[in-house]
């Protein structure tokens, strides 16, 4: 039975290839011995357990999340894991809650749920705890106690060292880079950035704040005394608000501003280092077949992404006049506009 | 007209009556805006809380009714008061439910329905709508798409994507109308409850207040102005025992002094007053005396006159009598030679009437010769020749040497034991004889005639006294005064005379009469000599 789980698998392939090869006779035969196995299959569904299947849960519709779908689709391609469905949670914590309950309360249990997004990664840690669980696209995860014996995840952020290191190489070292951050949110993201900015030579001027109406004074205190500006994905910092000040400010004063998100830079900033999400899906995909391959393990852990992508603002880079011929040459280097 | 203590309570009654319409007023408004925020509120949350059913935005999204009633028996329950006047759900394609409250009398349709399903920025509204007389506070809100959770919306941000937020779409209207009648009962409670009777007690404890204030503030007046009236009575001893700080006390403290000052002054006033009563006494002695002086003067004045008098008339009495007494001598005894040759010569009828004739001239030549004696008399009252004389035998003389009328009665006393005295006895005799004469002038009709004689002091005092008719006041003065009398014979001498003897043996005459009564008088000689 074993040899003929591939086979099984791409069933509809291969009717289609012995149409064209075959004559009917032996086909209309085949037809037969197929419609049989699959009535046995039907009836005897241990037979077929070894096939794994994946439920999807999205937290949102947005294009970052399909991407990752996406890579995660193509990733399982042809590794016995069946996509059972994919559900979106619409991003209300409500209907979240609800869907995710629909789920539970199915006969079915799947083999391993994908969750893309937080809301879809925190309903489904609180709802599954015996199932493996992979969570992607989860910005700044650390703040959600994402860990547990049956979850792994790929973490949306680049690391802090990867960070400055473009930085360096984009600036030199020994300037001064200024940070604005709610210590609540980012808190853990700053202390490791303390040692690795003391690392690369950079002096962090770091400004604490506690809501969104802080930032525009926090920014001005801080503007004359630092060479660039850092991002962080930190929800207090970056509204919709305070994203039209920042940007006006930045450019204002031509302050090179680096981050993770590639909206950013589309806002004004001079670079981000952000992960492929296609990639983060693959990604994803490889640790689901590790995962279903080797039911002993529950979890793999958090890991950093894979793949990088560098955006960089072309327009703001003339502004400030920053050379970027080193890095056009670069394979993962999105230019915008 | 009114007192200051009815002043006081009137002005401050009046002021605390305003005062008390005043905070009736702000608490009536304040506690009917108090509701009204109040009913807002209970407006807003039960709006919102229809609003955020999940059941209402699925009643919304698929237009059934049946879905609603469960939210709408949880928000009935949450209005306790039953202060909900209609209810209205309703979708971009219709309403999909109204109810209102049976005792509500506005139909639906006139309550106007919310229709701004494009504008995503449409809030909460709340307004006050008057329909068919009833007015409700009609509070709407729009039930939008299910929100997106916070964290994916920044998450949606970050990855590059339009916050879902932004796209929320308005599926319909939920719309509650709450009647004011609930609210208008409360502030008719409150008013009945807290608003009136603490307008009252305002009134009425600013009224006792006032009451009791105007005591403590005008009593002391009262109490000053009680001691001002005894002062003004004279009580100068009385002062003010008021020891507050205040402007009364003030006043106290000058009334005191002023009291003192008053009393001060009153005390020199009243030595002033003693010394002059003093002098005014002194002066009254000194008058009297003057007076008595004066009437001593008047008296030596009127003895003078009268002794000069006296001296005139007899200078003039003796020269007259003198050249008178001879020739009238000398008709008296030729009278008598014709008289006598006459009465020889009787039988004559025709001599008869010469006999009258001659009488007659005898009878008033006597007369004259009686007249010119006594003016000799008295203008040459000898010194008198006193041995001691008895008084009774005086007395006794005199009467002999009168003669008596029978209508009076005589009463004669004469004290037992009365010494000799030293007098002229013709002289006193005569003056005896006048003094009785007189006596009996003054009774021609009758009377009592009283003569006593006793010892006094130093004196023997011998009153005769008469019932006839008193001499009058005005010439008591005068009948002393030579040539004075009030008889129609007399020449005005007998007293005069008698006057003159008395005096010449240091007694005196006393007088006392009474008109119509008759008339006393008293003459006292000395028992021994000087």
């Amino acid at each position: 039975m074993k040899l003929k789980l591939p086979f099984l698998n791409t069933k509809e392939i291969m009717i289609e290839k012995y149409l064209h090869q075959r004559n009917i006779q032996i086909f209309t035969a085949l037809w037969f011995i197929l419609a049989f196995l699959s009535q046995i299959s039907f009836l005897s569904p241990q037979i077929f357990a070894k096939e794994n299947t994946v439920v999807i849960i999205q937290s949102q519709q947005i294009a970052a999340y399909n991407e990752a779908i996406k890579g995660f689709e193509e990733g399982c391609k042809g590794k016995s894991i069946s996509i059972n469905s994919i559900y979106n949670l619409n991003g209300d914590t409500d209907e979240g809650k609800r869907i995710i309950q629909n789920i539970k309360d199915n006969e079915f249990e799947p083999d391993l749920i994908l969750a893309v997004g937080v809301l879809a990664a925190t309903l489904v840690k609180e709802q599954f705890t015996d199932v493996p669980i992979i969570f992607c696209m989860v910005i700044n995860h650390k703040r959600f106690n994402l860990q547990g014996a049956n979850i792994t995840g790929i973490s949306s952020e680049v690391s802090v060292e990867d960070q400055f290191a473009i930085l360096k190489e984009l600036l030199g070292a020994h300037k001064n880079v200024g940070v604005i951050y709610d210590p609540m949110k980012t808190g853990k993201i700053i202390s490791e950035a303390d040692v690795v900015a003391k690392r690369l030579e950079f002096n962090l001027i770091k400004t604490k704040i506690t809501s969104e109406n802080e930032v525009a004074s926090a920014l001005k205190n801080m503007i004359d005394k630092i060479d660039a500006l850092w991002m962080i994905p930190d929800s207090t910092v970056i509204t919709k608000n305070s994203l039209n000040v920042i940007s006006k400010t930045i450019l204002e004063h031509r302050l090179p501003t680096f981050c993770t998100s590639d909206a950013i830079v589309k806002a004004g900033a001079l670079v981000s280092v952000s992960p492929d999400y296609t990639y983060t899906g693959l990604q994803a995909a490889r640790m689901a077949q590790t995962l279903l391959n080797n039911p002993s393990t529950a979890s793999l852990g958090i890991t950093q992404p894979d793949k990088l992508k560098l955006t960089l603002n072309t327009q703001t880079a003339e502004i400030i006049g920053v050379n970027l011929a080193s890095f056009q040459s670069h394979p993962d280097v999105v230019l915008y506009p | 007209m009114f007192s200051l203590r009815t002043k006081l309570i009137l002005c401050m009654s009046m002021l605390t009556i305003f005062i008390g319409i005043l905070s009736c007023l702000f608490f009536l408004i304040h506690s009917k805006s108090q509701q009204e925020e109040a009913l807002k509120k209970l407006g807003t949350s039960l709006v919102m809380q229809l609003a955020q059913d999940s059941e209402v935005k699925h009643a919304m999204n698929y237009t059934q009714s049946a879905f609603l009633d469960a939210p709408i028996k949880r928000v009935q329950t949450l209005d306790m008061e039953e202060e909900i006047g209609y209810c209205r759900i309703s979708n971009i394609k219709s309403v999909i439910i109204e109810e209102k409250a049976p005792w509500i009398n506005v139909q639906m349709k006139k309550i106007p329905t919310r229709h701004d399903y494009q504008n995503p920025d449409v809030q909460l509204t709340h307004r006050k709508i008057t329909s068919s007389g009833e007015t409700f506070y009609d509070f709407s809100i729009p039930v939008v798409e299910k929100q997106t959770f916070s964290e994916e919306a920044f998450a949606a941000q970050l990855l590059g994507e339009i916050p879902v937020k932004a796209e929320q779409k308005i599926l319909g209207f939920v719309q509650i109308g709450l009647s004011p009648h609930k609210l208008n009962e409360r502030i008719h409670r409150s008013i009945l409850r807290s608003i009136i009777p603490m307008g009252l007690s305002i009134v009425l404890g600013g009224i006792c207040i006032t009451f009791f204030f105007t005591k403590y503030f005008v009593s002391p007046i009262r109490h000053m102005a009680s001691i001002t009236l005894d002062i003004a009575k004279g009580n100068l001893t009385r002062t003010v025992d008021i020891h507050s700080r205040d402007e009364i006390g003030q006043l106290s403290l000058s009334f005191n002094q002023m009291t003192r000052a008053l009393r001060a002054s009153y005390d020199e006033k009243e030595k002033i007053m003693a010394q002059l009563r003093e002098n005014v006494n002194n002066l009254s002695n000194a008058n009297k005396e003057l007076v008595k002086i004066n009437e001593q003067l008047n008296e030596a004045q009127e003895r003078l006159v009268r002794s000069e008098k006296l001296a005139v008339v007899g200078k003039l009495a003796s020269g007259v009598g003198h050249e008178l007494r001879n020739p009238l001598g000398s008709i008296r005894n030729a009278l008598f030679i014709i008289k006598k040759k006459t009465t020889n010569t009787r039988g004559l009828n025709d001599d008869q009437k010469v006999i009258q004739l001659v009488e007659i001239i005898e009878k008033e030549t006597d007369r004259s010769i009686k007249i010119v004696n006594d003016l000799l008399g008295f203008s040459r009252t000898a010194k008198p020749a006193v041995s001691p004389t008895n008084i009774r035998s005086l007395i006794e003389s005199s009467l002999s040497r009168l003669i008596m009328p029978e209508k009076i009665n005589k009463v004669i006393q004469v004290e037992d034991s009365l010494p000799l005295i030293p007098v002229d006895a013709n002289q006193i005799e005569q003056v005896l004889i006048n003094l009785i004469q007189n006596a009996l002038d003054a009774m021609p009709n009758g009377g009592w005639l009283t003569i006593l004689a006793q010892r006094e002091d130093k004196f023997i005092a011998i009153t005769i006294t008469d019932t006839g008719c008193g001499i009058p006041h005005t010439v008591k003065n005068k009948i002393f005064d030579p040539l004075f009398t009030t008889k129609p014979k007399g020449i005005g001498l007998g007293l005069a005379i008698s006057l003159n003897i008395i005096q010449r043996h240091e007694g005196f005459i006393d007088l006392k009469s009474k008109e119509g009564e008759g008339t006393s008088f008293t003459v006292k000689l000395p028992i021994t000599k000087t």
